[in-house]
């Protein structure tokens, strides 16, 4: 086994110092001129999908030395387990993923604290593993491809689909990633045996055939989806192309505030809707969308948005320490550490900075830097368990607060005097899920607010029930003035394709994208409602599944019993695990 | 050869209005600010042209003039030795040496975050003096007012440190310095001795003026205010005694406004009256012989303006009502020898001679004596014109002394046009400005008004069938309650910026605005000016009589103007009341500047506010036509509003937003 691990370490170990030093040489020029520690979610995607991608064709053209029959009976006819065998292959493979990736990562980062003036924080140390567990998930993935089942192999990509979207964070996004590798390994790992054609173990077909349902109930249900828009466009029905049809969501989405506020106000003619009405397309309407969906977690390794505040004025570059929880200064001239006379207060989340670069949003708080004294203010503070879910949004001369809570308007004083002698004007709690909240508009009168509120966010998903709600805000008092439902603009079929053709798959897969993360409250877009057909669909097509798999199977298995377990597993997982079982199976071919 | 008559300027309403061409902007003064150095040899002036703002620098000997740089500043002054000039610009304080010394740039930042405000210089020190209001916690609220001594270069000294803001100080001989201080609706003036003891020296009455002038060398105070009487004058204040009259309209019947200083001595030389006819008031010897040969100079002039006497010397400021530009001169103290202050450009500064502009005065229905500017097309004949009233702000204020670029542009059109200084005019006494208490609706103010039209009318100036009425800010609410209650007067109404409900917006303005400059909050000042915001059934009443509830009466077009950053009257009143205009199916015809406050006056905004006042004016006041409410030209810098012409709703809808022609209601 040290010999196959030395050979296989000698036959690369040069393209992985080479792509090593490369790679350092790409960081430490990064590192120069912008903040590698401190660049947004997409960046880091970015660089960890190229890292993945990397892998992946590393992983195929090591083992497509391998692959061929007499170079595959030639590896594994020795006095080596072949389980043992593939171990070394794939443990050489992760120490070179480890030099290649890994460790350039981790001299970045003490040549980052020497040279930079904003050191390295502790949970910056993790990058090195999270480059590496995904580029080595990338490179396991790429053995697996070339080894194993050739029909269900690719279905194995769902764990790349699986970190991109994970809502994990920090350490638990760690932890994630290094578990997908280990997954990976494991899947690598099983196709090393003598013969990769002949049938496995029912444990290994049926987890294999798991995963393949799961990916195919994924990806199924999104191509389904798409197919079925494709469909629309060539009928000429899209919602999206040309003119949206009247009262429905993509309407109201493209709609500018005073035509989305006549069109709810029309729905109930009276002389002061048509007054508001009148107003509405002579005044400006502030629309407000929350557009921090993603909340900010401490210790998380990247960051929704921009946390970064450039100073121009005192050449100072502010970034946030997630160790202290305080924004920490440096010199832009001499790249080291500024010390401000009154320290930045400590924020209870990571922040993120409005596109103004002086308006910061730390969860329920809301500060402004000023420039000229370098000095970190608070503005504004909402009820605790409260999160801004969109930007401070200048109203009039006045200033729109959303929260997961409520919308409250403030004083436009309030960003220079603090929310201590101006409290909100008006406050009007949301009436539907945070999440499912399009957009909100508000039209101001003589004395108050009137606020449009739209819903329906992943309706075309089927996930919340699209509605306009127009709300009066006036003297301190919120009374409801209309509602006006709004069509879907999909049918339902499109809509509730994942519950028509895979709800267990993609419920597994909803709740694998939210383990290990913190709780979201904009995930939340109210109880889910379809309509019965989709229901009576969905289990007539678990029905058929469960019979195609019997019939198929009695032509494929010679088992009884495992058919019958193969029956109930589509009956349960429904058309995806018909697929994957008809993918492991072939017709066995007569001599 | 038989002469014929002359012909009457018409206001032509017969063009398309999509090719009216831009009108020409009514001429302005291209000397912003200008000083004369203490040594009375050199005067600095800042002059704009179509390239931006300019700093020059000329000397008594010789015509030369040195373009010191461009700058932004907006005003400037001489230190006390000549040696500074220091620039007051948007957002910074600079000063700039005139005798090759160190020391020239940005003394401070003002504004902001700062909370720093120029107050003046230092009479006796080449140093600027510059309030404090600091928020040393950062929690938003002034917690440290101070007062600072700035030198070139950047040198400070702080004089005082307290808890009460300070409007405005000077600095006398000896090292003491005389504060006006506010905080607590109290204005209040005291004395920081050298050793930095603070003791108040007068207490001021509510709405009373308070102004420091200067100190002399013997340590005398000298106010602009009126201490108790009717009109404000120079009073003098010796040590603790009581204040003195120094000086004030003889006449009494204007407000003094401005003061000329003896740089030397810093005793008070001349007091202008410029509300009453543009009167100066003499205080010194030499001021009285400047003024007799002012007299004899420029008898026509409505406006003098002195911006310094020194050794001897003045420069000297007058215009007559018919020019934009200030003919600035340099004379001696004999009053014997005059000579332009910019010799290069005196052709080019004096404007074409526009239609003069007189102050005049008509007896009101119970008896009051009312003062008007009244402007005259030039080549008057004696047919009846048709008349514009142009009602000023506030209404508290005053329309400007001398010239108006806007009185002057309808004269050139052939408009005649009153400017009533109704009473709650201020200019002319506190008994004056508070004639009308709280009677703004439908009462006295709006009679005024109405009779000064009729005055005109009864005269044969002007022509009864053919009057509309404008304004801005209270003079837009004016004009939309005057069309509204007098449909057979007036034809129409061009509001710019009105309050539709005076009392919403006084309601409004008391809560939104920390104060007035006086430091006195709004609330109380509107108490002190008769207009109780607390008293229920008073606003209640107004409320009533406002436009937007007699909106339904509204017979005559308006055009409404707005600016979606006003502070004073926000937009969103303006748009409730052309909703309702909507609602009713009454012409009208609303336009929004975006970006602008409640001065409507930035880039192209005031040329665009004029053109469509100019045409509106000319559909109301000239040839019969029917012009299309919304025609295909577009106004640079100004959006126009319309109602919705789909009903939705299903409710009945008439066409608003079309303005007939001219005719009987």
């Amino acid at each position: 086994m040290w010999g196959l691990i030395r050979a296989e370490w000698l036959r690369f170990h040069r393209w992985a110092l080479v792509l090593g030093l490369l790679h350092l040489g790409w960081l430490l020029f990064a590192d120069r001129v912008a903040d590698p520690l401190q660049q947004q979610a997409i960046v880091y995607q970015v660089y960890l999908g190229i890292l993945a991608l990397l892998g992946t064709a590393f992983g195929l053209y090591q083992v497509s030395a391998y692959a061929r029959q007499a170079a595959w009976i030639d590896l594994l006819h020795r006095p080596v387990a072949p389980r043992r065998i593939g171990a070394a292959l794939l443990l050489t493979g992760l120490a070179l993923t480890c030099v290649a990736v890994a460790l350039p990562v981790a001299l970045l980062l003490p040549f980052h604290d020497i040279t930079a003036g904003q050191g390295v924080e502790s949970r910056h140390l993790l990058f090195p593993l999270v480059a590496w567990a995904v580029g080595a998930t990338g490179y396991l993935l790429g053995v697996h491809l070339r080894l194993g089942p050739p029909r269900l192999a690719f279905t194995a990509t769902i764990l790349l689909v699986w970190l991109y979207q994970a809502q994990a964070s920090g350490p638990a996004a760690a932890g994630l990633q290094v578990l997908a590798a280990g997954i990976a390994f494991l899947l690598a790992l099983g196709d090393f045996r003598p013969d990769r054609t002949a049938p496995d173990r029912l444990p290994r077909r049926m987890a294999t055939s798991f995963v393949a349902a799961l990916a195919i109930g994924v990806v199924g249900t999104f191509a389904l989806r798409f197919a079925l828009q494709i469909g629309m466009m060539l009928v000429g029905n899209h919602p999206l192309n040309g003119v949206p049809p009247t009262g429905g969501l993509v309407e109201a989405m493209r709609a500018d505030g005073a035509a989305l506020m006549a069109s709810g106000l029309a729905s109930r003619p009276s002389e002061r809707n048509r007054f508001w009405s009148e107003q509405a397309g002579l005044s400006e309407v502030v629309t407000i969308v929350p557009e921090l969906r993603d909340a900010t977690a401490r210790f998380s390794l990247t960051s929704p948005g921009d946390s970064t505040i450039e100073d121009d004025v005192s050449r100072l570059v502010w970034s946030f320490s997630h160790d202290t929880m305080r924004y920490a200064a440096t010199s832009m001239a001499t790249r080291r550490p500024w010390k401000p006379e009154l320290s930045p207060p400590p924020l209870p989340v990571p922040p993120l900075v409005a596109g103004d670069g002086q308006t910061i949003i730390a969860g329920n708080r809301i500060l402004q830097y000023e420039a000229q004294s370098s000095r970190f203010s608070d503005r504004i503070t909402l009820p605790a368990g409260e999160r801004l879910i969109a930007p401070p949004q200048p109203a009039w001369d006045q200033l729109a607060i959303l929260s997961d809570h409520a919308l409250r308007v403030y004083d436009g004083r309030v960003m220079r005097h603090g929310d201590g002698n101006l409290p909100p004007l008006g406050t009007v709690d949301l009436a539907g899920p945070p999440g499912a909240l399009v957009r909100i508009d508000m039209l101001e009168l003589l004395d108050g607010y009137l606020v449009s509120f739209t819903y329906g966010q992943r309706s075309a998903e089927g996930r919340s029930q699209p509605e306009q709600q127009l709300w009066l805000v006036e003297a301190g008092r919120v009374t409801p003035v209309l509602r006006r439902p709004l069509d879907p603009d999909y049918p339902a079929i499109m809509r509730h394709a994942d519950l028509w053709f895979a709800p267990l798959l993609t419920s597994g897969a909803a709740a694998l994208r939210g383990a290990f993360g913190p709780p979201n409250v904009m995930a939340d877009t109210g109880p889910r409602a379809a309509p019965s057909s989709i229901l009576a669909l969905a289990l007539l097509l678990h029905i058929l599944s469960a019979l195609g798999a019997w019939w198929r199977g009695g032509r494929v298995l010679t088992d009884r019993r495992e058919r019958v377990i193969w029956v109930i597993a589509a009956l349960f997982l429904g058309p995806p695990m018909l697929i994957a079982f008809l993918l492991l199976h072939r017709r066995k071919t007569s001599c | 050869m038989r002469m014929s008559a002359p012909t009457v300027p018409r206001p032509s309403a017969v063009e398309d209005a999509a090719r009216v061409p831009p009108r020409p902007q009514a001429p302005a003064d291209p000397v912003a600010a200008i000083a004369l150095s203490p040594d009375g040899l050199r005067h600095a002036w800042i002059e704009s042209d179509a390239a931006g703002s300019s700093l020059w620098l000329a000397e008594w000997v010789g015509a030369a003039r040195r373009l010191l740089r461009r700058t932004d500043a907006t005003d400037l002054a001489w230190s006390s030795d000549g040696e500074w000039l220091f620039l007051v610009a948007p957002g910074k304080l600079m000063s700039l040496t005139t005798s090759n010394r160190t020391g020239s740039g940005i003394i401070t930042q003002l504004g902001g975050v700062t909370g720093r405000r120029y107050l003046g210089v230092d009479a006796w020190r080449a140093a600027a003096l510059v309030a404090v209001e600091d928020d040393s916690d950062g929690d938003g609220q002034v917690d440290r007012f101070a007062l600072l001594r700035l030198y070139p270069g950047g040198r400070t000294e702080e004089l005082w440190a307290g808890d009460r803001r300070v409007s405005s100080a000077i600095t006398a001989r000896d090292g003491a310095v005389w504060l006006r201080l506010v905080g607590q609706n109290q204005v209040e003036i005291s004395r920081l001795d050298p050793s930095g003891k603070l003791e108040r020296r007068y207490q001021c009455r509510p709405l009373e003026r308070c102004s420091l002038v200067s100190v002399d060398q013997r340590g005398t105070l000298y106010l602009l205010t009126s201490a108790g009487a009717n009109l404000d004058g120079l009073y003098r204040m010796n040590g603790t005694g009581p204040l003195r009259l120094v000086a004030r309209d003889p006449l009494a019947t204007g407000d003094g406004e401005g003061v000329v200083i003896d740089p030397v001595t810093r005793t008070p030389e001349l007091l202008h009256i410029p509300y009453a006819g543009g009167r100066a008031v003499e205080a010194t010897p030499a001021a009285r012989r400047l003024l007799a040969a002012l007299a004899r100079r420029h008898p026509d002039t409505s406006e003098i303006r002195v911006a310094g006497h020194a050794q001897g010397r003045w420069l000297v400021g007058t215009r007559d009502g018919r020019h934009a530009a200030f003919e600035w001169e340099l004379a001696d103290d004999d009053g014997a020898n005059w000579r332009p202050a910019f010799p290069h450009r005196r052709k080019a500064m004096l404007s074409p001679a526009l239609p003069r502009r007189r102050l005049e005065s008509f007896a009101a229905s119970d008896g009051m004596r009312i003062f008007a500017y009244v402007t005259r097309p030039a080549g008057a004949a004696r047919t009846p014109r048709p008349l514009v009233v142009l009602v000023h702000g506030g209404p508290w204020s005053i329309s400007p002394p001398g010239y108006s670029s806007t009185a002057a542009r309808l004269a050139a059109q052939g408009y005649l046009v009153v400017e009533p200084q109704f009473r709650a005019s201020r200019g002319y006494g506190q008994r004056y400005m508070l004639a009308a208490g709280d009677d703004l609706g439908d009462g006295r103010v709006l009679r005024d008004l109405r009779e000064s039209a009729d005055w005109l009318v009864a005269r044969g100036e002007a022509d009864g069938d053919r009057m509309a009425i404008m304004g801005a800010s209270f003079g837009g609410y004016a004009a939309l309650m005057a069309t509204t209650l007098w449909p057979d007067r007036f034809r129409g109404a061009v509001a710019m910026v009105p309050p539709a409900d005076m009392a919403w917006v006084a309601r409004y303005q008391a809560m939104a605005e920390q104060g007035d400059d006086a430091g006195l909050s709004l609330r109380t000042s509107f108490a002190h000016l008769g207009l109780d915001i607390a008293n229920a059934p008073a606003m209640r009443r107004l409320g009533a009589q406002s436009p937007m509830a007699m909106a339904n009466r509204l017979h005559r077009p308006v055009l409404l103007l707005a600016g979606d950053r006003d502070a004073k009257v926000p937009v969103r009143s303006v748009n409730a009341y052309a909703a309702k205009l909507c609602t009713l199916g009454k012409p009208f015809s609303y336009y929004v500047a975006p970006g602008q406050g409640h001065g409507l006056d930035g880039g192209p905004v005031t040329q665009s506010v004029a053109g469509l006042t100019d045409r509106f004016l000319a559909q109301m006041l000239g040839d019969d036509v029917t012009v299309r409410a919304s025609g295909p030209r577009v106004w640079p810098g100004l959006v126009k509003k319309g109602c919705s012409l789909v009903d939705r709703s299903g409710l009945k809808q008439s066409r608003p937003g079309r303005i007939p022609g001219p005719g009987r209601p």
